[in-house]
């Protein structure tokens, strides 16, 4: 009797368990159909003023291969904001998608990073080049516990490969040239976008829905009291939905 | 040990070594000079990492991007690695002074308890090092960050210490004034220099925290008045140092000054070592509001870092002159020790 009635607790235990990995699985959704997918659209508008643009001298950084570079913060040409990293918040719940198996490239070039600011999707490689002739080190900074991780990134060194497990907005800098930083958005779809430099920005393929869209945009002090709207968007099949953000430096 | 007594003026006195007990070593004393010193430049180099942003611009440690750390080649000494480097290779050279000055302490100084002092500071600067190495290597962790810096605020004033008691004034100090005041010098130099440490502590816990903009007016707060709305832990943080602190540390240090000047004025060392403690601190006054007022400029900041270490250093050097100098106020102690040495004469 006790013999199957431990035995039962066990089957009871595998079968938790076993559920409980499905159900994890489950974060993810099922796949979906995005050929009737409409396309969110929209331009990121500064309003007031915009901080003075910085310079740093490359001083004795030989490698860097120029004089100077102006940080970008705030990219902006004529009110419109580039590097903004917009995405679907909320309202893709269960879904899953297809996870590139190609990596995105990072790039350091002239001592900075291009591009500053991309997206990424969750489980993506991520494949970060060193194209100067000095040397960098490559921090990144992440809310996640034991995500982050500061390499050595000599010139003429093989690419490095990295991916992330957990979403939000990572932070990638190089200690030895200070004013080099870029920002990673990793979302667990493929539904974001970055404003280029006429503040522009598109994202299409997005299931009919109501939706949560987020904008995230560094601060002058880096990704510490980053400008963050949101706005609840309605897409229907094949249609372009527009959402346009207006938002203040700081 | 013979024992003398003065009665200067209103102070009692008692007993101490006589002067044909001398073990001073001029070479062992400027050696033990050259290490304060060069504890004191190490605090600033280390400031200079910290004002940089510098110190995971070497990802690797003990070695130097896969270098070994003294051949690592100067042509990579770029941009902020300049700083961490210079650090790492300095604080070596600062620990190889301390362990030398331990052996010579070992070999030539005649007081067991000096010599213990000379292997303190070795173990306080391996410590030192090590911390230094797991900052790095945990990515600056602000508990870790505050600890280095506050163990080599501890290191500096411990090679203070024994530059100081290797001195040959420390050995021609024959006797010991008696305390006019129960809350004397000695007392109040002491409560001031735990609370300076505390304070410095404070400050790097603040730093490494990047809370030092986290109240970006100076004096009033942002709100006009003196107390600033507390929206984060950084706020208070900030507060706690930059009024808090530096009103507590401000009132004691005037404190320590007034009853130095009042009762041991003739003490020609310690009324400068005060003149020099309450000219530092306005000077870091000073240099903390420019810290501010320019959004943490890398020089003022650096200079702030370094005035607070000169502070705390000559108020360590006030209090060990005070304990050396001065006996407690206490009557019936006084009473005893003169009868016994008095019988003994």
């Amino acid at each position: 009797m006790s013999t199957r009635f431990l035995a039962a607790i066990s089957l009871l235990l595998v079968l938790c368990a076993c559920s409980h990995k499905d159900s994890a699985n489950s974060q993810v959704g099922m796949a979906i159909d995005s050929t009737n997918g409409g396309t969110i659209s929209g331009t990121v508008i500064l309003e007031g003023p915009c901080p003075a643009p910085q310079t740093f001298l490359c001083g004795d950084n030989v490698g860097c291969d120029r004089a100077s570079v102006t940080a970008q913060h705030w990219i902006v040409n004529n009110g419109k904001v580039a590097n903004a990293f917009i995405y679907i918040k909320d309202g893709l719940d269960n879904k899953k998608y297809t996870i590139p198996t190609s990596p995105a490239l990072l790039d350091q070039r002239h001592c900075v990073y291009k591009p500053h600011v991309m997206g990424l999707i969750l489980g993506q490689p991520l494949e970060v080049l060193n194209s100067d002739s000095t040397l960098h080190n490559v921090h990144l900074t992440s809310a996640s516990v034991g995500e982050s991780f500061n390499r050595i990134f000599p010139q003429g060194m093989a690419p490095m490969s990295s991916h992330f497990e957990t979403p939000g907005i990572k932070t990638i800098k190089c200690d030895v040239h200070g004013w080099m930083n870029c920002y990673i958005g990793v979302v667990p779809h493929p539904f974001f976008a970055v404003s280029d430099s006429t503040g522009h920005f598109e994202i299409k393929g997005v299931p009919p829905g109501d939706y949560t869209l987020e904008l995230w945009h560094e601060s002058t002090t880096g990704s510490d009291n980053a400008v963050v709207e949101t706005k609840k968007i309605s897409v229907k099949a094949k249609e372009t939905q527009r959402a346009d953000f207006s938002i203040t430096a700081r | 040990m013979n024992a003398s007594f003065i009665m200067p003026n209103n102070s009692a006195t008692v007993g101490m070594a006589s002067s044909n007990d001398l073990r001073y070593n001029p070479w062992l004393h400027r050696f033990a000079l050259l290490t304060a010193a060069c504890c004191f430049l190490l605090l600033f180099i280390g400031g200079l990492v910290t004002s940089h942003q510098a110190g995971l611009s070497v990802p690797d440690w003990p070695t130097s991007y896969g270098w070994n750390m003294f051949t690592f080649p100067m042509k990579d000494w770029i941009g902020n690695i300049f700083y961490e480097h210079t650090h790492r290779l300095f604080a070596s050279f600062v620990g190889l002074l301390i362990l030398v000055q331990a052996f010579l302490l070992q070999r030539y100084e005649t007081r067991s308890w000096v010599k213990r002092l000379g292997w303190l500071a070795l173990g306080g600067v391996i410590l030192q090092g090590i911390l230094g190495g797991m900052t790095v290597l945990l990515y600056l962790p602000p508990a870790v960050s505050s600890a280095h810096a506050g163990l080599g605020q501890a290191v500096f004033c411990l090679s203070l210490a024994i530059a100081m008691v290797t001195g040959k004034r420390w050995e021609e100090t024959s006797t010991k004034i008696i305390e006019p005041s129960r809350f004397g010098v000695r007392m109040l130099s002491l409560i001031t220099v735990i609370v300076i440490f505390t304070q410095l502590i404070v400050g790097a816990w603040m730093r490494h925290t990047f809370s030092g903009l986290a109240i970006p007016t100076f004096p009033l707060a942002p709100n006009g008045g003196l107390v600033p709305d507390f929206t984060s832990f950084g706020t208070v943080i900030n507060f706690l140092h930059t009024r808090v602190g530096a009103f507590l540390v401000t009132l004691l240090t005037f404190t320590t000054a007034r009853i130095v000047f009042r009762y041991h004025s003739k003490n020609r060392r310690l009324a400068v070592a005060t003149l020099l403690a309450m000219f530092l601190l306005g000077v870091q006054i000073t240099l903390g509001a420019i810290t501010i007022w320019t959004q943490k400029a890398v020089t003022p900041t650096t200079l702030h870092v370094s005035c607070g270490a000169a502070i705390l250093g000559t108020m360590t050097y006030i209090m060990i002159l005070s304990w050396h100098v001065y006996a407690a106020h206490d009557a019936g102690k006084v009473t005893t020790t003169a009868a016994i040495a008095g019988a003994k004469a």
